[in-house]
């Protein structure tokens, strides 16, 4: 529909003319639009594409040393072109950095964890926001309804420190939970610092934070489904039960698969923001994610090594590519629009 | 409908179900109210009461003494004022690059229009690590720099991909005029388009404002001078690791006549301060999310 109005705004041209001659002519009237892109195009070369660059670092001997000129340019001022030089420069090592880190234990734990944390995800946070849209589906009031969703929904607007400042009062030694167990006389709880306790406070409170958000969208889905359905269901001598089971649940079904499979897509992801704000060294067995593991051993760790970090990096990227190209096949087999 | 669904709820059972669904959302409200509530009512006791053992349930008196000790701190106003400035400079840049975008993709004819969405689609799933970024950062001079904090996250893809399908729903004849008067593409979607977006405009300037407001990590990994800190950064240090004391020279004077002062009261009132300015622009603009998020799960 598009395609025939942009012709309607243009003068009238030759059709026949050649095919490449057409092609230049439009990307000049459509000059405008490519000014309007250039903002966005910019951010991500330089915050996306250029950095993909230096994954060849997982391969190459790290080190400081920036040469003046890259052919025959003098690049010692000249950002991304001193960045591009200083890679260049440093010696192949071929995979020396895999194999040094295939051999650390700490790195299998925290793949290990990783996985475990997102299968528990996928069990214990994604059926969730399903079970509760359905149920918020069965409320008739629109105000308790609208009341109850943006209760809901409201700890997601917040970031993973300030949720957990607010349910510290709930996890510290002397919070909520430790003073009710105080007061029927049973012994305190050290929750954070409980390995058994750390995989079941990570999926709770990932569950109070964002079941209400994620049900937004089966929500909206059931919303567009047409009322003369449940009538006509209604006149066939269906009760509430049948019209959840047979025209809710169905509706939402195509939308449930898409995500479960896009979360398949992503498992090597644990949740860094999460994660990050509520480890500490007592529970790293049991709670320490790859993403959290890269992030020490880049920034804390006092042997640190950064062509070690890109190697897991590139170790953590190329089964994620792996993962979301096989998530995009089964979406598209499916009969969905696929990720990409 | 409503009518129908009348008839629907007759019978036992599905009274039965009504008060089982009613009872269990209820309590799961509670369950996500009262954490909020208990975080006001520790930030507004004083130290006999937080040290009372036993669980509390409504305030014996009003003590604005842990609010008191924060604010006399020039640590908490100058973090809070750091977060305001990358909040309004941040989502101000974020809407000029995402609305351009986002209208240019919305004309599937510009030559080449499909193969750079895809470019950044795949920025979605993939990128070079941690490192590499970290490297091409510094390399930009983000090192210690104001800027990190809004600058690197200026567009969000998803919420660019939104604004293209929003535009797509505006119907092409209402531009068509001013292209046939000579009108340049910016200045119909300025003077045209945008007007008619309102709803998404609000809604994906929310998003952005929140995410800035919530800016710890860029800030984190580049930012070493104290005074550039923003709010959740200075949240982080005090309540997450406990590396920081807040008001220390007030809450020495109230030891000094006798006042004893409890951590938790003060952490807690931090945190409320950070999660206020949140709590009191999500209510006007949460009718708009269903529609935004709705927009996203259509491609095209």
């Amino acid at each position: 529909m598009s395609e025939s109005v942009a012709k309607n705004t243009v003068p009238a041209m030759p059709t026949q003319k050649k095919k490449k001659g057409s092609t230049w002519k439009r990307m000049v009237r459509c000059k405008w639009f490519y000014l309007m892109m250039l903002p966005a195009l910019l951010c991500i070369l330089l915050f996306n594409y250029i950095p993909l660059y230096g994954v060849v670092l997982a391969f190459k001997q790290y080190t400081l040393n920036v040469p003046k000129e890259m052919f025959g340019i003098d690049v010692a001022n000249i950002p991304i072109l001193r960045f591009f030089a200083q890679v260049n420069a440093m010696e192949w090592v071929g995979f020396k950095w895999f194999n040094n880190l295939f051999v650390k234990q700490d790195f299998w734990a925290a793949v290990k964890n990783t996985l475990i944390i997102s299968f528990g995800r996928l069990i214990f946070e994604f059926p969730i926001p399903v079970i509760l849209a359905l149920a918020m589906n069965e409320i008739k009031n629109s105000f308790v309804k609208r009341f109850y969703q943006t209760v809901y929904t409201f700890p997601h607007f917040l970031s993973w420190i300030l949720v957990i400042g607010v349910l510290n009062g709930f996890l510290q030694s002397d919070g909520v939970i430790n003073q009710v167990r105080e007061a029927l006389g049973m012994e305190k709880i050290n929750f954070l610092a409980n390995p058994t306790l750390f995989r079941p406070i990570i999926f709770i409170t990932s569950d109070w934070k964002e079941m209400g958000w994620s049900s937004i969208i089966y929500l909206a889905t059931i919303s567009g489904i047409d009322p003369t359905l449940y009538e006509a269901a209604y006149v066939d001598g269906a009760n509430r039960w049948h019209c959840v089971r047979f025209i809710t649940w169905p509706s939402i079904r195509p939308t449930v698969v898409l995500l479960l499979i896009m979360q398949c897509g992503s498992i090597l992801n644990g949740g860094f923001d999460q994660i990050f704000n509520l480890y500490n060294p007592a529970v790293y067995e049991v709670g320490d994610i790859l993403d959290t593991w890269i992030y020490r051993y880049t920034f804390q760790s006092s042997g640190r090594n950064f062509s070690v970090s890109v190697a897991t990096g590139f170790f953590k990227s190329a089964i994620g590519f792996i993962l979301v190209m096989g998530a995009d096949r089964v979406a598209k087999w499916l009969g969905e629009d696929g990720l990409l | 409908m409503a009518k129908t669904s009348n008839k629907i709820h007759r019978g036992f059972g599905s009274v039965l179900a009504d008060i089982l669904i009613y009872g269990l959302l209820g309590l799961l409200a509670l369950i996500m109210i009262y954490p909020f509530y208990n975080l006001i009512l520790t930030s507004i006791s004083s130290y006999e009461e937080l040290v009372r053992p036993g669980l509390r349930l409504w305030p014996q008196k009003v003590d604005w003494t842990n609010y008191q000790i924060i604010f006399s701190d020039g640590q908490l106003l100058r973090s809070f004022r750091n977060t305001i400035i990358v909040t309004l400079c941040g989502t101000a840049l974020s809407m000029i690059v995402t609305t351009s975008a986002g209208y240019a993709f919305s004309k599937k004819w510009v030559p080449g229009r499909n193969g750079l969405l895809t470019l950044f689609i795949i920025t979605m799933y993939f990128g070079g690590g941690l490192v590499p970024w970290y490297l091409v950062m510094c390399d930009l001079g983000f090192k210690d720099n104001f800027l990190v904090m809004f600058v690197p996250g200026a567009l969000s893809t998803w919420n660019m991909i939104l604004m293209k399908n929003y535009f797509n729903t505006i119907p092409e004849s209402l531009e068509e005029s001013a292209r046939i008067d000579g009108a340049n593409d910016l200045r119909i979607m300025i003077q045209i388009v945008l007007p008619v977006a309102a709803p998404i405009l609000a809604t994906i300037s929310l998003f952005y404002a929140v995410g800035f407001w919530n800016e710890w990590y860029n800030a984190m990994i580049f930012i070493s001078t104290k005074s550039l800190e923003p709010l959740q950064l200075l949240l982080r240090r005090l309540v997450i690791e406990s590396t920081m004391d807040l008001g220390s020279e007030m809450a020495n004077q109230f030891r000094n006549q006798n006042k004893q002062i409890h951590s938790r009261g003060m952490q807690m009132a931090s945190v409320t301060v950070a999660t206020v300015p949140i709590l009191l622009v999500y209510p006007f603009v949460q009718k708009h999310f269903a529609k935004g998020i709705m927009m996203g799960a259509v491609k095209g």
